[in-house]
């Protein structure tokens, strides 16, 4: 296993958003979160990555425990989080972003050609204010720096907020090949459906707990999962 | 260093002497006294920017900063008088660095717990921490308490502050130009997103904090010394927020702006004498208006340069 969260517990104050949740993602997968609105899984990709401290569990990356470990040192140990929202840095340029990204490390020749060749929208605006993109391009743009830190596992939170359809649909395409060129995934979503079809296996969270975990071809076909998360009756 | 960046220094050096020359010479000390304050008013306001134009965090108690660096640059000179060195032009030179380097450890420990905390809380405590270092040198007998500190040798003319512009210049131009720079600008944009880059927010938040009062420590040891005398109510909240002025009015997170910012907030209310005792009525009138017109300041978050090449192209 590349990651594995064991008995995971997560507080707001005095209120629980995880509760003893466990969780594991081998290395080569796409592994999706879904879940509804306030279930909890912004919170448990913010305590994978170490922007909000756990209250108990462990959480293990790559053989060492890093719950209590600093987000800024976590991406030095190989794990990149694309922050809900997309997080650009919207007064700077794309191709200040894209050095951003690669900040941990020293940038090579051919690594922004990588980037660009993924998303050649990127290129064509290299110089362009980062803000003025549309929603498509800054996620494809959030993607991309986070892959400068050539990280062995990404965290993806809700890639798909607030984008068309067919937007949607090449940035899970491209969110495929990211992972056939070794990079695991570990993606969160509320579009259940879109997620459970690029991913090898997924757990459905319900109020910060885990209700189901299967392939997620298996999930697909769960009634239960049908009803509540894939518009079925 | 570029060669460029070298030849500019060299070039400016020899510029600003040869000013020098002709306005000791010929022009009215009044005029200089206003040139000389709108430099160290560039320099503060430059070093200012750093914080609450570049990193985002807002800062009030940059007045405190500028403070350390006259009483340390002042006392070496005056009071404490060590040697006969520090009388000579490289004397004071020596002692205004070692202020700056006095706001700069007065930055650090006041930044670091201060930087925990975010935007209207964070300029709240930085004030806090203006006033008390105000207060602390109110009470030091040795540098005169409320009576002030008399008799600092007039040593930084002309030349000296303007060469401590271009160096402040410069300095932070490199600065904000280098991966050290952008992870300081990423810290305004996005400190999540910044810390999911692998940058250290909390360091790079006191590390511009520390540059940032070391400038500002160079503009109070010019300050004094350029003045001659100072006393602690040379550093109120009211200079502090005449610093935030002239960045906000500059453009936050722009150099150049700042520069300009510092240019209009020190001649704009001389200027204004002809209106007397309506000065200060007409003052924040033309500043309020310019707020409207101009909500991010004349230059934004962009440098002068960079709006005439942008016009060229379009």
């Amino acid at each position: 296993m590349i990651l594995s969260i064991k008995n995971l517990s997560v507080n707001y104050g005095l209120i629980p958003a995880i509760r003893n949740l466990s969780m594991d993602v081998a290395p080569g997968e796409i592994v999706a979160l879904i879940g509804a609105n306030g279930a909890g899984k912004t919170t448990i990709l913010r305590a994978i990555s170490g922007l909000i401290k756990p209250a108990a569990g462990n959480v293990i990356f790559d053989g060492q425990d890093i719950a209590h470990v600093k987000p800024h040192l976590i991406v030095r140990s190989g794990m990149s989080h694309v922050p809900e929202r997309r997080g650009i840095f919207a007064n700077l340029t794309v191709y200040e972003n894209l050095l951003m990204g690669a900040y941990t490390r020293k940038l090579l020749t051919g690594d922004l050609e990588e980037v660009y060749s993924l998303f050649p929208r990127l290129a064509e605006r290299k110089k362009q204010v980062a803000g003025t993109l549309s929603g498509g391009e800054q996620q494809m743009l959030a993607i991309s720096r986070a892959l400068l830190s050539r990280p062995k596992l990404i965290l993806l939170d809700e890639p798909s907020l607030g984008l068309a359809p067919q937007i949607t649909k090449s940035i899970f395409e491209t969110i495929q090949r990211i992972n056939k060129s070794g990079t695991t995934v570990l993606l969160v979503e509320q579009n259940a459906q879109a997620a459970l079809k690029v991913s090898h296996r997924g757990y459905v969270l319900e109020v910060g707990e885990i209700t189901h975990s299967d392939s997620s071809q298996a999930l697909l076909t769960n009634d239960a999962v049908r009803k509540a998360y894939l518009g079925e009756h | 260093m570029k060669l460029v960046q070298w030849v500019t220094i060299i070039v400016s050096v020899g510029i600003l002497t040869g000013i020098n020359y002709l306005l000791e010479e010929n022009i009215n000390p009044y005029v200089i006294r206003v040139v000389v304050n709108c430099g160290i008013g560039m320099i503060l306001a430059m070093s200012l920017n750093l914080v609450n134009g570049c990193a985002g965090q807002f800062s009030l108690g940059h007045a405190g900063f500028m403070g350390v660096g006259a009483y340390t640059s002042a006392a070496i000179t005056t009071v404490l008088a060590l040697s006969p060195f520090f009388k000579t032009d490289m004397g004071v030179g020596c002692a205004i660095v070692i202020g700056g380097l006095a706001a700069a450890l007065a930055g650090y420990l006041v930044g670091l717990p201060s930087l925990r905390l975010k935007g209207d809380y964070l300029a709240i405590v930085t004030l806090g921490f203006g006033e008390i270092i105000r207060i602390i040198f109110l009470n030091i007998e040795e540098v005169g308490g409320a009576r002030g500190l008399p008799g600092i040798p007039p040593k930084a003319n002309f030349f000296w502050v303007y060469l401590w512009v271009v160096i402040t210049f410069v300095a932070l131009l490199r600065l904000l130009r280098s991966s050290y720079g952008r992870a300081i600008l990423s810290v305004r944009e996005n400190e999540i997103a910044a810390e999911s880059m692998g940058i250290n927010v909390a360091r790079y938040k006191v590390v511009a904090f520390v540059i940032s009062s070391f400038f500002a420590g160079i503009a109070g040891g010019l300050f004094a010394h350029f003045q001659s005398f100072i006393d602690p109510n040379s550093f109120v909240f009211n200079k502090s927020v005449e610093a935030v002025i002239m960045v906000v009015i500059g453009g936050m997170g722009s150099l150049s702006g700042a520069i300009l910012g510092g240019i209009i907030v020190t001649v704009l209310p001389e200027l204004l004498r002809i209106f007397e005792q309506y000065r200060m009525v007409i003052f924040p009138l033309i500043l309020i208006v310019l707020m409207l017109v101009r909500p991010m300041g004349l230059l934004g978050h962009k440098e002068i340069w960079e709006l005439f090449r942008k016009k060229a192209s379009s």
